[in-house]
């Protein structure tokens, strides 16, 4: 099997839209979550996310026929931005394909879901009808992708084309799960042998009034719309759901005897990855833990580490009433004696919920724990929830020797995904 | 290294399940007709394959999960459904977690009726969009299971939840390279010996408003009534593939249809013949394949293009005649990210039953490359052959 290691990171996230800023956002605790600006949210329920701001600049590679269509999607604004900043990351400016072989570059891509222009939308609408002849005018004067709704695959094809990714390109759409599912199904083609390098991570934004609606009417986000920054409380007795964020989180990965023999800077080893289904209910995890204890269980057998081998978990922790103490519970199972000497920490707290990106942009937490040697807090754990006990890193960042890390996503229906990353010697 | 083995094969395509397909397609009958879509007048009317009807009742232990399902979601049911029965797992043998699951699917279609509604109390007089509105009305008049039926991980959940399926997993999107990439995921998989058996496939609705509009913009998609009659011709379509190890299948008695020698998957269109026949000879196949099958290739243009990649694949120095080139495209129309699954499924049928559909002039095959094309220069193929065929 070979190895694999992580040689570029890039970020959009709402406390910084490049590493540098965001690991200062980690280091100094500050949160990301306030009102929405994005669009007039005054009537709905909840008011408030982790938003981005001024989108980042795009690079200049964006193909022209895409173009419109990637400026009307803030995600893939995001994505193409931390993709750019990962690969300028591991490669400078040389090409990867000046390193490997195209046909065995990959892009391994989360996202989410697709952009109902609802602006445009709105002047089709009839009741229980659609205007098919205004419909075809206006998709017909728009180049060159839909009027009314934008596929979301588009940003994560144009940076397979970036790379000259010749060989395996995927789309995961798994949700909350999609960015670990990306990272873990990367490295699983790379100790395969059936790769040598890979672009992967996640991007998404569902801070719209679709994205924003559709979670309030499942009655899933946070309503705290008074506590602005301090509304995202995973593991606090007083959570009331999670707060929606948006963002991206790119990486490269390499097999490990290529970025030695090109001399690349290595930040980490990814040490093992699995994926699992609850296969229980569609809107709630199951109570007994079966899939979260098994996704844990497999990551740390494949990785080859025992329970107490982890220095850190980067939990899913959403702070939605059900989510926190079922993970808290397969932590508990998993991890025995050593859950009380293993921190943990919720980094949703700060930038809210990213979904499609969630995974990714919380493993570039993990490095920076093992980079930096500091562990982001849960930031407004307050009281934390007795269901919920953990060894928390509550409120502020705590130093310590990070040599490995265990993160965890799971997503609503079902899916769960854990990754392990170590320390490069 | 597992050997892996196809057991089980379900679809569900515009002719009906998996025997009324291979009927259909073994007598050359065709499935497409025109389609007008629901609730959009003045759109233009579209050569199309809309699917059979069908329900999903008879694999719901609890049938109030239905009121969850998008119909790309039952339509995936459907076929997860028949293709495990076809492998003899269906029921308590399938609750483990020993079975992965890797389905693709396509871009979301939203129900007009519901989202003309929600858009209608959010606009103005003038026919803008008014945002204060959508918070309040627009949000009541909304159904309240409506996002469980735009997520695009909901199929997966939902097959998962059905069938009890509780291994790796992921759920991929929109087209036929994605489908392709389940595949490998899964075939990598068994191969590696991660698990030892896995469902892939997914169900889409290739006849809903983003894709047809796409297309049309792009000039791709075949009209009803105009001078584009050769384009694409959608289809609504589930199909789903059980994989498992030799060693697996043989432990539980299984009688496998096809082995899947090979998947290869890979982007850039100038090099794709040049990447099918190198993937031909690594499968192992010196003799050349009997029959090749494309998908994705019903304009004229696709075609053509496939054509010369699949003679390019044919190795030159091998015995056997230049293959047959075939498409079921024509026959059950083109189903994005499930084509290719459908047509391997089918390839395994021919196998299985050592018959082919008479127009393909051939009287069985015994080695079949099923290859598909993504329309943005993502391809992939499959190698089908005989179980007890050797490298």
């Amino acid at each position: 099997m070979k190895r694999v290691v992580v040689t570029g990171m890039g970020v959009v996230s709402p406390i910084g839209t490049s590493i540098p800023a965001f690991f200062d956002g980690l280091r100094t605790a500050r949160p990301g979550i306030g009102e929405i600006i994005s669009f007039d949210a005054e009537t709905f329920p909840t008011r408030i996310a982790g938003e981005v701001g001024q989108k980042p600049d795009l690079p200049q590679w964006v193909d022209e026929m895409i173009l419109p269509a990637i400026l009307r999607d803030p995600k893939s604004c995001f994505a193409l931005a931390a993709a750019e900043e990962c690969l300028k990351d591991a490669f400078g400016d040389e090409e990867p394909s000046q390193f490997h072989n195209p046909d065995r570059i990959c892009a391994y891509i989360a996202t989410g879901l697709e952009i109902l222009h609802l602006q445009d939308l709105v002047r089709h609408a009839g009741v229980n009808t659609l205007d098919g002849a205004s419909i075809l005018q206006s998709v017909m004067d728009f180049p060159p992708w839909s009027r009314i709704q934008t596929p979301s695959h588009l940003a994560a094809r144009a940076i397979a084309k970036r790379i000259k990714a010749h060989g395996r390109f995927i789309v995961n759409v798994s949700a909350c799960a999609a960015g670990t599912q990306a990272l873990g199904e990367a490295f699983l083609a790379i100790q395969d042998g059936a790769a040598d390098m890979a672009v992967t991570g996640g991007y998404d934004s569902m801070i719209n009034p679709l994205g924003v609606g559709g979670f309030c009417m499942l009655e899933a986000l946070s309503t705290s719309n008074h506590l602005g920054g301090a509304a995202s409380r995973p593991f606090d007795a007083d959570r009331d759901g999670f707060v929606l964020g948006e963002g991206s989180g790119m990486c490269v990965l390499e097999e490990y005897e290529a970025a030695r023999s090109r001399g690349a800077k290595i930040y980490a080893e990814v040490l093992g990855y699995a994926s699992s289904l609850d296969a229980y209910r569609v809107s709630d995890p199951d109570p007994e833990q079966r899939g979260a204890v098994k996704v844990m269980d497999l990551a740390l057998k494949r990785a080859r580490f025992l329970p107490d081998g982890i220095d850190y978990i980067n939990v899913h922790g959403t702070a939605t009433r059900k989510n926190d103490p079922n993970e808290a519970r397969a932590i508990r199972r998993v991890f025995g004696k050593s859950t009380e000497t293993i921190p943990v920490s919720s980094t949703k707290s700060q930038i809210g919920h990213l979904i499609g990106a969630a995974g990714a942009v919380e493993f570039i937490v993990g490095v920076f724990a093992l980079k930096e040697g500091i562990i982001p807090a849960t930031i407004n754990l307050d009281h934390p929830d007795s269901e919920c006990k953990l060894n928390h890193v509550a409120k502020t960042p705590r130093k310590a020797q990070v040599r490995s890390f265990l993160s965890n996503s799971f997503g609503f229906g079902g899916q769960n995904a854990a990754i392990i990353v170590g320390a490069v010697d | 290294m597992n050997e892996v083995l196809i057991t089980g094969v379900g679809l569900h395509t515009g002719f009906g399940d998996t025997d009324e397909t291979w009927r259909a397609i073994c007598e050359g009958a065709s499935a497409v007709s025109s389609y007008q879509l629901p609730g959009i007048p003045g759109f233009p009317e579209v050569l199309g394959v809309p699917s059979a009807p069908f329900s999903p009742d008879e694999f719901l232990e609890d049938r109030k999960i239905k009121k969850y399902m998008s119909p790309p979601a039952e339509r995936a049911i459907v076929a997860a459904g028949r293709a495990l029965r076809s492998a003899g797992l269906l029921g308590d043998k399938v609750r483990s977690s020993d079975m992965a699951l890797f389905i693709s699917t396509g871009i979301i279609p939203f129900d007009v009726p519901s989202v003309s509604r929600t858009l209608n109390a959010c606009r103005t007089d003038s026919g803008e969009l008014d945002l204060k509105q959508m918070g309040d009305e627009g949000l009541r008049t909304c159904h309240p299971l409506m996002p469980f039926k735009m997520l695009h991980n909901m199929p997966l959940g939902l097959v998962s939840i059905v069938f009890g399926i509780e291994g790796e997993n992921f759920i991929s999107y929109p087209d036929a390279e994605q489908s392709g990439m389940g595949l490998e995921t899964a075939f990598r998989g068994i191969q590696k010996g991660r698990f030892p058996r896995a469902l892939v496939g997914g169900g889409v609705q290739g006849l809903s408003l983003a894709p047809l509009t796409m297309l049309l913009k792009q000039d791709r998609i075949a009209l009803a009534d105009g001078e584009n009659q050769h384009g694409w011709v959608m289809a609504d379509l589930s199909a789903f593939l059980v994989l498992e190890s030799a060693e697996a299948a043989q432990k539980r008695g299984a009688v496998p249809l096809a082995k899947l020698a090979g998947v290869e998957v890979g982007r850039q269109s100038s090099e794709k013949a040049e990447r099918l026949a190198s993937f031909w000879l690594q499968c192992g196949q010196g003799q050349g394949p009997d029959a090749v099958v494309l998908t994705g290739s019903l304009g004229p243009t696709d075609d053509e293009f496939h054509e010369k990649a699949a003679k390019l694949a044919w190795p030159h120095d091998a015995p056997k005649n230049v293959p047959g080139i075939f498409s079921f495209d024509k026959h059950l129309g083109y189903a994005g990210a499930i084509a290719p699954i459908a047509a391997i499924g089918l390839a395994a049928i021919m196998v299985a039953k050592h018959q082919t559909p008479s127009w393909f002039g051939l009287p069985s095959c015994r080695d079949i490359l099923v290859a598909a094309c993504a329309p943005d220069e993502g391809s992939f193929a499959a190698c089908v052959t005989a179980p007890e065929a050797t490298k």
